[in-house]
């Protein structure tokens, strides 16, 4: 009876052996979820490298993103430099303003000068001339 | 002779008037103005020739920021079609799920014949 239930159960597996290899037989829902299984396991690692693909190509945006944000850091260096140099350029010209300043006003005490010394001479020809 | 000898005074005090007048008009600019005008300028060109070069260095950046964009942007093309190849790897699996579940015993036979053998 043992024997029997040994033979007809589709769960025990049934061997056969031809060419030194042994035929084993299974019940085919267990195939049929052993191929799911490989297929599954075939499309896994496919995922995996399209994914590692899309990591890898990740990474490298990371590296250009960040060449791009110390390129911007370079570019607001200069632009902070030429703050501080368009202030020192303001700086020489507000100087430069006030020198110019002092000379026009060097100018006008001249041309005032220039009349009063020509009134004077003026004057002092007049009176020159009253007296001789 | 006699008049010009008497009045010495008054023609003295025009001449010294004349002279003042004249000392004041031909008064030199002091040198250390011109000299502070010369180097304040000289400062202002150098400054200047900073900004210009400033303008050059941050065209070149930009340059180098267009380009490692556009390679950002033919990167994320590339994830694209990864994406793609994936949706469609997902669909091929679903249908081989289906497929498998209508195996004949010949069929896993031919599977497990051409994946091994």
């Amino acid at each position: 009876m043992v024997l029997l239930v040994v033979t007809i159960s589709p769960s025990i597996s049934q061997n056969v052996t031809i060419n030194g290899d042994t035929i084993v037989c299974i019940p085919k829902t267990h195939l049929l979820k052993a191929i799911e299984d490989i297929e599954y396991g075939d499309f896994c690692k496919k995922e995996l490298q399209i994914i590692t693909n899309n990591y890898g190509i990740t990474t490298q945006q990371l590296l250009l993103k960040d060449s791009i944000i110390s390129t911007y850091q370079s570019k607001e260096q200069t632009f902070l430099q030429d703050i501080e140099n368009l202030n020192q350029v303001i700086q020489h010209k507000e100087d430069l303003r006030l020198i110019s300043e002092k000379k026009a006003k060097k100018y006008k005490r001249q041309k005032n000068g220039m009349l009063i010394g020509g009134g004077a001479a003026a004057i002092g020809i007049i009176i020159l001339r009253l007296v001789l | 002779m006699k008049k010009v000898l008497k009045h010495y005074q008054l023609i003295l005090i025009i001449i010294l008037i004349i002279g003042l007048v004249v000392s004041i008009l031909t008064r030199p600019e002091p040198a250390d103005n011109v000299v502070k005008e010369y180097v304040l300028n000289n400062k202002i060109d150098s400054l200047q020739t900073v900004i210009r070069k400033n303008d050059e260095v941050r065209v070149k950046y930009n340059n180098n920021i267009i380009i490692l964009s556009d390679s950002i942007k033919g990167l994320n093309k590339e994830i694209e079609q990864n994406d793609e190849k994936l949706s469609t790897l997902k669909n091929e699996f679903k249908e081989t799920l289906s497929n498998i579940g209508t195996f004949s015993s010949n069929d896993i036979t031919e599977y497990f014949s051409k994946r091994y053998d």
